[in-house]
């Protein structure tokens, strides 16, 4: 026993760590649940990391095109119907399809790697209503950690298209097509949307190299750069601590400030604790709520109608079909404008919800957007709106399949 | 003093080239992933992107085309390989108001946000639906084109409502839903009974 | 011959839930005797787990394509019960790391 403590303290110096683990923390942040979900966040990320490397050791992305018998495809991943004795199905579909009900475990890492990535989105989504609540950009070195954050979030919303669109199951090449195709509109205003698409990619359909590019993009060139804008923000919140509580009592406010803890052992025993209860909130979930995995699909086939897209982006697809395309498809950057704009604009000092109801209603405004928008996707078949704005006459050339007079053959 | 503006000097150079040998280096990685494809493509003002698949009928390889005996049975989905690209494509006969039939092709993506497109007539291509939202695209096939009244509103006084041109032939237009162009057309050529796709519109 | 799936989540069940209600509430009696439930409770629970794991790989190295939806079934609920003993035991390690922590953030009137 003496000996692994000796160990420890050898580890602990010459790695030169003890500066780092006697850091102070204050203790107000522990008890008030609007600073938890930073840590939720950043916790879930990580196991979606160590999920991710051992399915990415047992995943193949590819296009190619297989028949596989019907009486494969579980009935509770039928949610559209299969009909007939053969299914066409890509070979990303039958690797996650092995990986998922013919590996051991393989089950438990796809539903915990699910639930991981659901929780990170809403925990991201709870520490950004949190800390536009506590005015956390007020502080100084506050407006960085904002706009990191901001950036970290659309990334995270880009993780979850991203990795949704790998298994290739019908909805996922339906988002992977929406995706390549929905900013189109944009030709029609002189941005060649559709000529750097191919530049980039090579395609804008579904191909070996595109589903290549898109699984790249996830499993390392996002990631890495979720982590070094995570690394930041930890420095940032290190050194120079987290948003002030909201008090409004200025000697209360700088007493609950100045109570603080070294961050080990008592910090360092808090958050073990919380990634452990986060494990086992997820594999609870894991083991009373599995998700199925959806039909496969491939090109030529028939696409059923009613498709709709997961709730991460929910609000989305109901916004689009609501409002006039021309305006709504770049909603969700409008979105991230008006969350990186709100620092510049709240400026008055004053960190107590009485102080700042204003900007609270504003927070709760942005959430019910996108919290309605979610919703409604669910619950209802929105109209299918045509405005006459959006109606454009297509030049003849790429209409018509003829490049003279067509010629009859019966 | 004078040595502190020297420093700053020394150091604003040297930032500078750093970040010059920086952009120099990064160059041949951003090129080595969009080698190639940038080159045969050129976007036109339309918005649609013009790849030729054939250069002409006779220099077509068997593969890309379709026999017609197999379109007499019903419109056929083909997924054309050409570089780097994929276009998927369905080739289908076209039963024209003169009684003839005419071969044709068109990309099978909406033209809306995207969606793969179903197919819609059983011996005949008649048009196309889209599950994602809705939009249905119909083919004109009447050879003087496919027009359709003036709308009261834009009447001039004391005129009779004119014919507009609404769709051309063999034009698959828009006749429901939220799209708002219509489908892009692939061109086809015929020879010794197979239908060949020449250039595709994306 | 193996346990059934459903047979082995009662188990777990048991163990698991009166294991974690006694851990919560032993905290704010004696700390030293919820750490000891805690910690028999956890290794319990990992031996199940342990058990389960054997079962699984077992079943697994039986895979072919297409599956029986049976043995697909029997296969997802031995994984189930897996996860959940190991939601159980990561549980109870999570209260005990939060109850150190209240333990050693407490001011005065240590145990």
């Amino acid at each position: 026993m003496r000996a692994l403590v000796k160990l420890w303290e050898l580890i602990l110096e010459r790695f030169h760590l003890k500066e780092f683990l006697e850091h102070p923390v204050p203790r107000y942040s522990n008890i008030n649940p609007l600073y938890w979900f930073g840590d939720v966040a950043a916790v879930s990320f990580f196991l979606l990391a160590l999920t991710g490397f051992f399915l990415a050791l047992l995943y193949t992305p590819s296009v190619n095109v297989q028949q596989i018998p019907a009486s494969a495809i579980m009935k509770w991943d039928q949610l559209y119907g299969v009909e007939g004795g053969e299914v066409s199905a890509t070979g990303s579909y039958l690797s996650v399809y092995k990986i998922v009900y013919l590996t051991p475990f393989g089950f438990i890492l796809r539903q915990f790697h699910l639930w991981a990535a659901y929780l990170m989105i809403m925990a991201a989504l709870v520490h950004f209503f949190a800390k536009f609540v506590l005015g956390a950009y007020k502080r100084r070195g506050g407006g960085a950690l904002w706009l990191l954050g901001v950036l970290l979030g659309f990334l995270t919303i880009n993780q979850a298209v991203l990795g949704y669109i790998l298994p290739l199951h019908l909805d996922g090449i339906l988002a992977l097509m929406i995706g390549l195709n929905l900013f189109r509109y944009f030709d029609y205003l002189g941005i060649p949307v559709g000529g750097t698409i191919i530049a980039l990619l090579g395609s804008n359909y579904p191909t070996n190299e595109v589903v290549k590019m898109i699984y790249v993009l996830h499993i390392l060139i996002v990631p890495a750069v979720i982590l070094i804008l995570l690394g930041l923000k930890i420095q940032g919140i290190l050194y120079g601590g987290v948003s002030p509580p909201p008090v409004r009592n200025e000697a209360l406010r700088q007493k609950m400030v100045e109570d603080k803890e070294p961050f080990y052992p008592h910090r360092f025993a808090l958050m073990v604790g919380q990634v452990f209860l986060q494990i086992s909130f997820l594999l609870l979930l894991v083991a009373f709520f599995p998700q199925p995995l959806l039909e496969p699909w491939a090109p030529g086939q028939g696409v059923p109608t009613g498709v709709r897209p997961p709730w991460p982006v929910m609000w989305y697809y109901t916004y689009v079909k609501m409002i006039d395309p021309f305006i709504s498809v770049g909603l969700p950057f409008l979105l991230v404008l008006f969350a990186l704009v709100v620092p510049l604009l709240d400026r008055r000092g004053g960190v107590s919800v009485s102080e700042r109801w204003v900007w609270i209603l504003i927070a709760i405004l942005y959430m019910a957007v996108i919290g309605y928008g979610t919703v409604l996707g669910f619950i209802v078949d929105i109209p299918k709106q045509i405005t006459p704005f959006t109606r454009i006459v297509v030049p003849p050339d790429s209409a018509v399949p003829y490049a003279g007079t067509p010629t009859p053959v019966g | 003093m004078v040595d502190e503006n020297r420093r700053n000097t020394i150091k604003i150079l040297i930032g500078t080239t750093a970040a010059v040998g920086a952009g120099m280096l990064a160059t041949p990685l951003l090129a080595s992933i969009i080698d190639g494809r940038a080159g045969y493509v050129k976007p036109e003002t339309t918005g649609a992107v013009k790849v030729e698949i054939c250069k002409d009928v006779n220099s077509c390889p068997k593969e890309l085309g379709v026999p017609l005996d197999e379109l007499r049975s019903g419109p056929v989905f083909k997924l054309i390989r050409v570089n780097s690209m994929a276009i998927p494509a369905v080739f289908g006969l076209v039963r024209a108001t003169d009684g003839k039939e005419y071969p044709a092709a068109y990309v099978a993506i909406c033209t809306h946000f995207g969606c793969p497109l179903n197919v819609m007539g059983g011996k005949y291509l008649t048009g196309f639906n889209c599950p994602c939202h809705g939009s249905v695209f119909t083919v004109c096939n009447d050879p003087e084109g496919c027009y359709e009244e003036e709308k009261a509103e834009e009447t001039k006084p004391n005129q009779e409502r004119r014919k507009i041109l609404k769709a051309r032939f063999l034009e698959m237009y828009v006749s429901g839903g939220p799209a708002v162009r219509s489908l892009r057309s692939i061109v086809v050529a015929v020879k010794d009974g197979v239908v060949y796709p020449l250039v595709a519109y994306i | 011959m193996n346990m059934e799936p459903t047979v082995l989540a009662w188990l777990t069940a048991g163990v698991a839930v009166p294991a974690a209600v006694l851990v919560f509430a032993l905290g704010y009696v004696s700390r030293a005797a919820s750490t000891a439930v805690g910690l028999i409770s956890v290794l319990a629970l990992l031996a199940l787990f342990a058990y389960t794991a054997n079962i699984i790989m077992a079943y697994y190295s039986a895979a072919s394509f297409p599956p029986d939806l049976a043995w697909v079934e029997k296969g997802l609920l031995y994984q189930r019960v897996a996860a959940g003993q190991l939601a159980a035991a990561s549980f109870i390690i999570g209260i005990m790391a939060v109850q150190y922590y209240m333990e050693i953030s407490k001011r005065e009137g240590h145990e």
